[in-house]
């Protein structure tokens, strides 16, 4: 899964750095707030142990083997956000010291294995372990998912990265400048590998160290109790609102270069007129569903001016946050509550 | 002997296959063999001597050398300038008198995207005029997809996979290059220059010292497994060994930054992070930094000439 340099061009590499910037820097800030404590060579040992565990290889019926990641493990134990920096600073390692993945493509490979695997599958986790025992068959399933599912999305997100570069960058001739293969190669071949060889070897390793180190070390860290640091849900609360707010600029802009409907995203009518018919099971399912407000809108909102619109979508954008942001809230109550009756039982 | 198990009584034959031929046995002595070449690099690091020349250039000249060597190495087009790039470190190399086994990682690099692109070259993938005509399959459906008239080789994708391995190669014999002249140390002092946070750069440090300790704990655990070894067990056994080695490395880890945080506070660590400061900059950095950029010039004049 590592990409080395030159695969990527740099209309993806580029703003695969933008991307990890913040993040660096918002990792950098919670690591520095733990200086005083134990933090500092816990993450720098986490980093070292992330680069062992890909030592580890595991034979696989077929007399193949392959070997784990690690960062859905670290997630699991020491937090996502540890993860971030273990992962990142072991990936860094790699690339400057065994010259083992790319450079240029360093925040490409991070945003994969050092953010997307481990969130994903601390996510998984979470969900799938509620508020079971530390030793229980059910948290060793829900580490076993959480590391299949991580190293999925991040080879998934890796097939997509290598995929779209015959998209966006061609020579004179056409040919493609990076990498070669498409999207209709680079995900069914990566998905193959990953969700019948690599997802299992994740997730034996995750599942197995876990039960291992449950039944071994008594004093495991719970990355649940962990100071969460400042207030999270505010932060994201205003950011939400304020890209909810400037959502109408989409619109904006693409009135005023012309751009029509995103591709694949067209109404019954529209596809009618592109295509000069309708098929009859989109005719169909076209009509299963009412949404109560259609193009994000009341339905004489596309009668309106540029300005009411504007205001219709920023209104829409508001309540879709709000509708997704209520149904997390109550999802997380829910979980909670369930975990403090697990405890107290 | 009761309590024995039936292998370890006197004159007891191991039972299943003999451990030469089984799948974990080889396993295991290639994650040695692994182990063993990440510790002998990191070992090698710390040689003075290696990197001949270059050894004496300030880190920051080096890192912004290869750097933007390999940013220039993304940007060219042309097979005959990427060959131009590639030229360039491995010329370097051998006038700095680098090591020839320093330079594997990059072989390897070029050996693995060779392989990686070949499919690139055939007209299923790139298209182009066809040069040499691999394969006539009898007209049908592979599953959903509909074979070719011709599986071939063409012009197009020679260019195409060709592009491709030279820019990995040469990207990879720069890194290498790189490496190679600047202790880790110095190269990770020489990252705050540019911007990372020195909590990230003493945190990679450390990381990179640790490291060895953590590979040789590895290393341990795979030789005791060796030596303990009398016949192959099961995959599910060989899984579960793997789990158990990976879960005493990460006690080993809680162990060891337990001692090492302990060893930090009693030597008055209060949180400051103080870094090796970078010497000064010295007119042969600057000439580094100079050629390196007037190479990046010419290069990309070439590509463009080219195209």
């Amino acid at each position: 899964m590592h990409i080395p340099d030159g695969y990527l061009g740099p209309q993806t590499y580029l703003p695969a750095w933008g991307v990890m910037a913040p993040v660096w820097s918002w990792a950098s800030a919670r690591l520095k707030r733990t200086l005083r404590a134990r933090h500092l060579p816990m993450t720098a040992l986490a980093a070292a142990f992330t680069f062992v565990v890909m030592m580890f290889n595991v034979p696989l019926p077929g007399g193949t083997s392959g070997h784990a990641v690690g960062s859905v493990l670290v997630a699991v134990l020491l937090g996502p956000w540890a993860a971030v920096v273990a992962v990142s600073l072991a990936l860094a390692v790699q690339a400057l010291v065994f010259g083992d993945g790319g450079v240029t493509a360093l925040a490409a490979n991070c945003l994969t294995m050092a953010v997307l695997m481990p969130f994903s599958g601390w996510w998984t986790y979470r969900l799938l372990a509620g508020a079971s025992a530390a030793a229980s068959r059910r948290r060793r399933a829900a580490a076993a998912v959480g590391g299949y599912v991580g190293v999925n999305v991040a080879a998934l997100a890796a097939a997509v990265l290598l995929g779209i570069q015959p998209l966006i960058a061609r020579d004179a001739y056409g040919r493609p400048l990076y990498c070669p293969f498409g999207l209709s190669v680079a995900v069914p071949a990566m998905a193959a590998a990953h969700l019948l060889v690599v997802g299992f070897v994740e997730a034996a390793v995750t599942a197995l160290a876990l039960a291992w180190l449950t039944r071994t070390e008594t004093a495991l860290p719970d990355v649940r109790q962990q100071p969460s640091g400042g207030r999270p849900l505010r932060r994201l609360g205003i950011a939400v609102t304020v890209l909810a707010l400037a959502s109408p600029l989409g619109m904006v802009l693409a009135a005023r270069f012309g751009g029509g409907t995103a591709w694949g995203e067209w109404s019954a009518a529209e596809l009618s007129r592109l295509a000069g018919y309708l098929p009859a099971g989109f005719q169909r399912l076209a009509s299963i569903w009412r949404a109560p407000l259609p193009g994000y809108g009341p339905g004489s909102a596309e009668a309106a001016s540029s300005a009411g619109r504007a205001v219709w979508y920023a209104v829409s954008a508001v309540a879709g946050a709000t509708l997704v942001g209520g149904t997390v809230l109550a999802l997380r109550r829910i979980v909670t509550r369930r975990e403090r009756r697990g405890r107290s039982a | 002997m009761a309590g024995l198990p039936e292998w370890l009584r006197p004159g007891a034959r191991p039972t299943g296959r003999p451990l030469g031929a089984a799948v974990g046995d080889r396993v295991v002595r290639r994650a040695l063999g692994a182990i063993g070449r990440a510790l002998a690099l990191l070992v090698v690091e710390t040689e003075p001597s290696r990197g001949g020349p270059l050894r004496d250039a300030d880190p920051r000249a080096k890192m912004l050398a290869a750097v933007g060597l390999i940013v220039v190495a993304t940007l060219l087009r042309e097979p005959a300038s990427l060959a131009a790039c590639l030229a360039l470190p491995l010329a370097t190399a051998v006038a700095a008198h680098v090591p020839a086994r320093r330079l594997v990682p990059v072989a390897i690099v070029a050996i693995a995207s060779a392989a990686f692109m070949l499919p690139a070259t055939l007209n299923v993938v790139s298209g182009g005029h066809p040069v040499l005509t691999l394969w006539r399959p009898a007209p049908g459906n592979l599953g959903p997809w509909r074979l070719p008239a011709a599986v071939a080789v063409t012009g197009s994708g020679i260019v195409v996979a060709g592009r491709m391995v030279l820019r990995a190669t040469a990207c990879a014999a720069l890194a290498v290059l790189l490496t190679t002249a600047t202790p880790p140390q110095e190269l990770f002092a020489g990252l705050r220059s540019f911007g990372v946070p020195q909590a990230f750069v003493m945190v990679l440090s450390m990381t990179e010292r640790y490291l060895a300790v953590l590979l040789q704990s590895a290393r341990e655990l795979h030789l005791a497994r060796l030596a303990r070894s009398v016949a192959a067990i099961g995959v599910r056994r060989e899984e579960a060994w793997a789990a158990a080695g990976v879960g005493a490395v990460f006690r080993r880890t809680r162990v060891l930054a337990d001692d090492v945080a302990l060893a930090m506070a009693s030597r008055g660590f209060c949180g400051e992070v103080r870094l090796l400061r970078p010497a000064r900059w010295r007119v042969g950095d600057w000439i580094v930094v100079a050629a390196s950029a007037a190479a990046g010039a010419a290069l990309l004049a070439l590509d463009r000439g080219l195209a």
